[in-house]
């Protein structure tokens, strides 16, 4: 696995950007910028080889760490399944009660009546 | 059993709501009055157009129902109602399908309003539910 240039390449152009901009706000230098390009793979060696073993993409075996970042990317993941099967629905409706799922039905309630009136339920 | 906009946010639709609307099978029921007495509150009966309404400051957020348009009476509508876990109690909430049905048999504005938003959040509930079942075998 390595570090594609097109893909970076796409994103700048996308954004209006140089690769001098990109590499200067990321504080990134030139030389760690190509050591990246250039490099087979950034991954650890063992992990390349376990995951030939498993007969597997080495981005397989990662996994994100924070909790939230995790969560919240499994909701948007079932958002598009979701809204694949349902296209007339709104996208936001479907994130946003995924969300609220995720949440104890007396959360749920608390929410609605703060939004609604700035009083959530206390007992 | 909780009704209207409070009913949906419990099943996971994300409304907005002012109050907790409670539909009542009997408004003379002694328990109603024995809960209300319980927390200080009390019920006022109807007066002119204006519908019975619970006074107290630990009751504020309550409403009373009398009327659901478009369904059937109490006693059919609970029996398809869904059990809620509230705090220590379980507590009895029209079906969302149900209180779709109801806002648009009443058809005020702001139930217009609220419909695309129930409709997708049913529709976004059964789905997942039929995926997690699929995945789960």
């Amino acid at each position: 696995m390595h570090v594609s240039k097109e893909k970076i390449e796409k994103l700048t152009r996308k954004r209006g950007i140089s690769l001098k901009t990109l590499l200067k706000e990321a504080g990134v230098s030139k030389t760690a910028y190509y050591n990246l390009i250039y490099n087979d793979t950034l991954l650890p060696h063992s992990l390349v080889s376990i995951a030939e073993y498993l007969g597997v993409r080495p981005s397989h075996l990662l996994e994100e760490t924070h909790p939230d970042v995790r969560r919240l990317r499994k909701v948007a993941e079932m958002s598009e399944k979701i809204y694949l099967l349902n296209p007339e629905s709104d996208p936001e409706n479907i994130r946003h009660t995924l969300l609220l799922l995720l949440e104890e039905p007396k959360k749920r309630l608390d929410r609605s009546l703060t939004r609604g009136r700035g009083i959530p339920v206390n007992r | 059993m909780i009704v209207g906009g409070a009913a949906a946010a419990l099943q996971g639709a994300p409304v907005v709501t002012q109050d907790v609307g409670l539909w009542f099978q009997d408004l003379s029921d002694p328990g109603l009055k024995k809960a209300l007495k319980k927390v200080g509150g009390a019920c006022v009966p109807s007066i002119g157009i204006n519908p019975p309404t619970l006074a107290g400051e630990n009751v504020r957020l309550f409403d009373i129902v009398t009327t659901m348009h478009g369904l059937g009476p109490f006693s059919d509508e609970v029996t398809k109602a869904v059990d809620i876990p509230l705090g220590t109690v379980s507590v009895k909430v029209l079906r969302l399908d149900r209180i779709i049905q109801s806002k648009e048999a009443v058809n005020r504005p702001k139930d217009k309003i609220m419909l695309p938003v129930l409709k997708d959040a049913l529709k976004t509930i059964e789905t997942y539910k039929n995926l997690e079942k699929k995945r789960k075998k």
